[in-house]
């Protein structure tokens, strides 16, 4: 186990893309004080920013405000980071495999285009929460689990994986999903553009016109592990909606 | 600055070297015959020498490529260039922003690249681009083919004033040669209707993809640029394309000889499909070989490699259809009174038929055209980055490797096309030849594209002894080639052992003939009524490239 402590929150963003656990392993205290991590447009070494302790085997912790600090688990594929405080954008972002634990909060594209792993946020987490990368196709694997409430455009592009969030998404949850599974309490313009996948919406809802954009279908009603669901499916605005949202029954 | 090259294995196909052991002779950025003291001797023992690359078609700069850059965030990520001492940053794989453009090719040992398909309206930008392309020299073709003033005028049978505004038109946007893009199709597409063959009416404006070919033709022999006329065939990517092709060869069959080609086709590879569909969609390489072997044309292939790249071409329509084949986004950049260019990404499967098959007839049009008429391209980023050239040259002169390659493919690769019954194998004379000589005489640049006396010292040095290596070596031939040992630009080493060390900036050319002076009144008019800017604010003027230099017209 080895714990990589933040000396103090930085002025400018740093970015720890280096600092994953299959680069470090093997490595000695203070070569991993040698890596070299990117601080604004200049590159610095780790050490300058962050105290080690521990050897490294398979398990990294980042301990202190890392609200700051970018790109912690980027492209993982395996082992483990344990994040005790708030991690900065792109947490576990392009994940392969292995498991990132953040304690706090996660900021903005925590997870994006994601292709296995896991990652579980105690905290909220920032817009486009498992999205796709501008441009690019979306989250293939994987599961990203949200304990809070996550931002707009949460799984956006998705083409396989989960996404579970326990509390409310923002708008776009979904959006221009292919394939996978969503689920949260509930959101607004859910599903939109939508081809596919299945999105479960747990919470109570009063009206589905705020939920759901306009180019959903009512099919029925359904029970899915003992719970009464109504499924609508679309985004009819697209060639193809085989998409199909899960809505909690009122009863 | 003088240089002896010592010891090199020289290739230079045009001044008939084949494998000589001989020194080069470097002074004052041009090649001279013989150096007696004072020159800095650059020990290249049993290293192939070979002239500096030539790119003919890359579509590197300009209006579509800046839209390609712009709309795929998502491959700025995949590679990422950070900035190193001199030299700048830069991100992209298959639009790499300009920089990083010039460093990769002066990397492989390329020093001349040209972007072929520039819309008059966007020359300025395109030159402001190339003028930070650092190191190769350059050049830029711009498209008239869906040229509104070029179309009224071959209607109306006027040839003269055609001449006069291409001439004038070269000299407006530093243009290098005429360059056509899906004559007439693209125009018909803006006004929502499709043309199938090369004799059907362009609605609106009564002239046949057939007249605009051959009158641009005419019109190039008269003024007698130093490049022919540079075509795009209609019905790109259209299953059963060959015949198009066929008919658009056959065109230059009733010209007059030329002391050069009188046509050169370019990214044949996608227009020598056959069938009737996409389901018996098959290889038509060995009938369009046989027909650039007869006539007076030149070539370049094309070649796709499997992977993710980005399309972009003048050919709005076409990007269309990819796109509503395959779901992706696109983009039309439409281009008021002249064109329409469109982008779109594409991933080419070695699983599907089709793009396997496709794979096979790049490298079957190499191997069956003479090999003073071809040329290798990918058309650069449409079948692959300019960066796959090294593999495709080591594909090129290794019957084995592409065995190889063709056993992770779809089965339809031996079934639908011929490359498996192909034993050619390239040497390394043919691959100077396809890869700089051939362009160098094609477009007329008689002092780049071999090592005579008085060339341009641009020479690129590979890290391997060419005659002390087999085909079996394929992945050792890969490798050379892509890492140059050196690469020395006007007589300058911009790059050693595969390393950018000298960002040096090279020259754009274009090409100056002469004109009367009406013309310009009667674009006066003509610009007031059709475009959006003025015909002054049109003009890119000399002062705008920042190492012009221009070729005059023969005639």
């Amino acid at each position: 186990m080895c714990v990589l402590r933040l000396k103090d929150i930085p002025e400018v963003c740093i970015e720890v893309d280096s600092l994953i656990p299959e680069k470090l392993s093997g490595m000695k205290r203070e070569e991993i004080e040698r890596v070299k991590i990117q601080y604004g447009k200049t590159i610095v070494d780790a050490g300058d920013f962050f105290d080690v302790e521990g050897k490294i085997k398979d398990r990294l912790i980042f301990e202190g405000d890392l609200k700051r600090v970018k790109r912690i688990g980027f492209k993982m594929s395996k082992g483990e980071i344990i994040v005790k405080g708030n991690a900065g954008m792109y947490a576990g972002a392009f994940m392969e495999g292995g498991k990132i634990t953040i304690e706090g909060d996660a900021d903005r594209f925590a997870g994006i285009g994601m292709q296995g792993g896991e990652i579980v946020v105690r905290g909220n987490c920032g817009d486009y929460a498992g999205a796709a990368y501008r441009g690019d196709k979306g989250m293939s694997g994987g599961r990203l689990i949200i304990r809070g409430s996550c931002g707009d455009e949460a799984g956006a592009k998705m083409q396989g994986g989960e996404i579970v969030i326990l509390n409310t998404a923002g708008v776009f949850l979904g959006a221009g999903m292919k394939d996978g599974i969503i689920k949260a309490k509930t959101g607004r313009r859910v599903g939109a553009g939508m081809r596919g996948g299945t999105i479960f919406l747990k919470g109570i809802h009063s009206s589905i016109d705020e939920i759901l954009p306009p180019g959903f279908i009512y099919e029925g009603e359904e029970e899915v592990d003992g719970v009464k669901y109504s499924v609508f499916i679309g985004d009819i605005a697209e060639r193809e909606s085989n998409g199909k949202v899960f809505i909690k029954h009122k009863s | 600055m003088k240089i002896v090259l010592k010891n090199g294995i020289v290739f230079d196909p045009t001044n008939g070297i084949n494998g000589e052991k001989m020194d080069v002779f470097i002074k004052d950025g041009r090649i001279v015959n013989k150096i007696w003291f004072g020159a800095k001797v650059i020990d290249v023992s049993n290293k192939l020498v070979m002239p500096g690359g030539f790119d003919i078609h890359s579509h590197i700069a300009g209006g579509k490529e800046n839209a390609g850059r712009l709309f795929r965030p998502e491959d700025s990520l995949k590679k990422v260039f950070s900035r190193k001492n001199e030299l700048r940053g830069g991100s992209g794989s298959s639009v790499p922003s300009i920089f990083v453009t010039g460093y990769e090719y002066a990397r492989m040992g390329y020093t001349t690249v040209i972007t072929p398909a520039m819309p008059p309206l966007f020359a300025r930008h395109t030159h402001h681009e190339l003028n930070d392309l650092p190191i190769v020299d350059k050049a830029a073709f711009p498209v008239l083919d869906g040229n509104w003033f070029v179309m009224d005028s071959i209607a109306e049978g006027d040839i003269g004033a055609v001449r006069n505004y291409v001439a004038w038109l070269l000299e407006a946007t530093k243009g290098f040669a005429i360059k056509i893009v899906n004559p007439g199709g693209t125009e018909a597409w803006g006004w929502r209707k499709e043309i199938a063959g090369i004799d059907e009416p362009v609605p609106y404006f009564d002239v046949s993809p057939r007249e605009i070919i051959y009158c641009l033709i005419r019109v190039c022999e008269e003024l007698d640029l130093p490049h022919s006329v540079h075509i795009h065939c209609n019905n790109l990517g259209m299953p059963g394309n060959y015949d198009t092709t066929l008919q658009t060869i056959r065109i230059t069959g009733k010209m007059e000889k030329s002391h050069r080609q009188l046509l050169h086709l370019t990214h044949v590879q996608f227009h020598s499909y056959g069938g009737n569909s996409w389901k018996d969609f098959e290889s038509k390489s060995e009938n369009i070989a046989k027909y650039i072997n007869r006539y007076n044309v030149t070539i370049d292939t094309g070649n796709i490699m499997f992977g993710d790249t980005t399309t972009m071409t003048a050919d709005g329509p076409l990007e269309y259809h990819l796109h509503t084949l395959t779901g992706m986004k696109w983009i039309n950049k439409d281009v008021e009174a002249e064109t329409a260019p469109g982008v779109t990404p594409i991933v080419y499967s070695p699983r599907s038929a089709v793009n396997a098959v496709q794979w096979a007839i790049g490298l079957e049009l190499a191997l069956l055209v003479d090999a003073e008429k071809v040329m290798l391209t990918t058309d650069h980023p449409n079948g692959a980055s300019f960066t796959s050239y090294p593999k495709i040259i080591a594909m090129l002169m290794s019957k084995k490797y592409r065995e190889e390659e063709m056993k992770k493919l779809n089965t339809a690769v031996e079934s639908r096309a011929v490359l498996g019954s192909i034993d050619r194998e390239y040497d390394f004379q043919e691959v100077a030849m396809i890869t700089r000589a051939n362009q160098a005489i094609a477009t007329g640049m008689n002092d780049r594209g071999h090592l005579g006396e008085g060339a341009v010292a641009d020479i690129a040095v590979y890290d391997i002894n060419p005659l002390n290596v087999s085909s079996s070596d394929y992945k050792f031939i890969e490798k050379a080639f892509s890492r140059a040992y050196l690469t020395i630009k006007n007589g300058q080493v911009v790059v050693k052992e595969g390393k950018v060390v000298s960002p040096t900036s090279g020259r754009t050319y274009w090409v100056k003939a002469d004109y009367e002076k009406w013309i310009e009144r009667e674009l006066m008019a003509y610009f007031a009524e059709n475009y959006s800017v003025s015909m002054q604010n049109f003009v890119v003027r000399n002062d705008e490239l920042r190492r012009g230099a221009y070729v005059r017209a023969q005639a």
